[in-house]
């Protein structure tokens, strides 16, 4: 039972990270200004640089959590109860704050960060002019989303240093690819001629859905957690 | 509407048509027709805001592209 449970919650927590919205639109919008300013093969280039730097930035998060976690786990018992059920609570409150707040009242996709960065994102993916700023934009895209994404990451780092039978490695090269594979799809949707209005058209559609299930997937991490939680504590 | 403003939206509307890869001709001529009309439409009005220039600019557009209207309109609010 614990086993399945921490399983659930690594896969759910994956495909939470590869539904949030942030990185994909700048991504949507590096890809558009890219096409704007040179051809369609240095533009496809550019945008696979920005997917490396997303990969750069999860497996950054990954490897400050387990360092960060082998050095605590002498000193505090990160797998124990109060650890899963603070950790719970911290998810609840992410749901909530996910269905009331994530997406701002618009008839577009615009989120919950603040104007400045947001512009500052857009003016960055427009003025990008080579595969270093496109990894770098990649890089620090995902960073204002740690508040909904950091206790997952947490979380599933708790899971993979405590339960041996899973298998850490290719868990998180799986949780790696995995978080970028919206951006694969939206740059396959430019390879066959889509273009940022039918994108966002199609993100726009799919907000309410958004909306609604990733609430209730934050919730069942939740509830997995707190199971989890007192079945160590019994 | 002074020449800055009126290059800065040229060059910004460009680079939006390209992306879309509207034909560089069919885009020129958009362009140069959404900028006739909002220049006529601003004639009498001293001051205007960036966003009813806006409005201005994807109310002519949507008259050629709506792929072109949208994409113009929403470029602030997609992320």
């Amino acid at each position: 039972m614990t086993i399945f449970a921490s399983v659930i919650i690594i896969l759910l927590s994956m495909l939470i990270t590869a539904s949030l919205q942030l990185v994909p639109g700048t991504f949507s919008c590096f890809y558009h200004y890219a096409l704007g300013k040179t051809s369609s093969k240095k533009a496809g280039d550019r945008s696979l640089s920005f997917v490396l730097g997303t990969e750069i930035f999860v497996s950054f998060i990954w490897i400050l959590l387990l360092i960060t976690l082998s050095f605590l786990d002498p000193i505090v018992d990160i797998y124990s109860a109060p650890v899963f059920l603070i950790t719970s609570g911290i998810i609840f409150a992410e749901a909530a704050a996910f269905l009331l707040f994530y997406f701002r009242r618009s008839n577009c996709t615009s989120l919950f960060i603040s104007r400045k960065i947001a512009a500052t994102l857009q003016t960055r993916a427009r003025k990008a002019s080579s595969r270093s700023d496109a990894i770098a934009i990649g890089f620090f895209a995902g960073l204002p989303e740690l508040i909904f994404t950091l206790p997952l990451y947490f979380i599933s780092a708790v899971i993979l240093l405590n339960t041996p039978s899973i298998p850490c490695v290719p868990i998180i090269v799986f949780y790696i690819i995995f978080a970028t594979l919206p951006l694969f799809t939206i740059h396959i949707a430019y390879h066959n001629d889509q273009n940022l209005a039918s994108i966002t058209r199609f993100r726009t559609k799919l907000k309410p859905f958004i909306r609604i299930i990733i609430p209730i997937i934050y919730a069942t991490i939740a509830l997995l957690a707190i199971i989890l939680g007192v079945s160590n504590h019994g | 509407m002074d020449d800055k403003t009126l290059k800065s939206l040229r060059s910004d509307l460009k680079l939006h048509a390209r992306a879309l890869s509207i034909p560089s001709g069919a885009a020129d001529d958009f362009i140069n027709e959404t900028i006739k009309s909002v220049q006529k439409s601003l004639n009498k009005k001293s001051t205007i805001t960036s966003a009813d220039l806006t409005r201005l600019v994807v109310k002519n557009l949507k008259k050629y592209n709506a792929d072109f209207a949208y994409v113009y309109e929403n470029r602030d609010t997609i992320i």
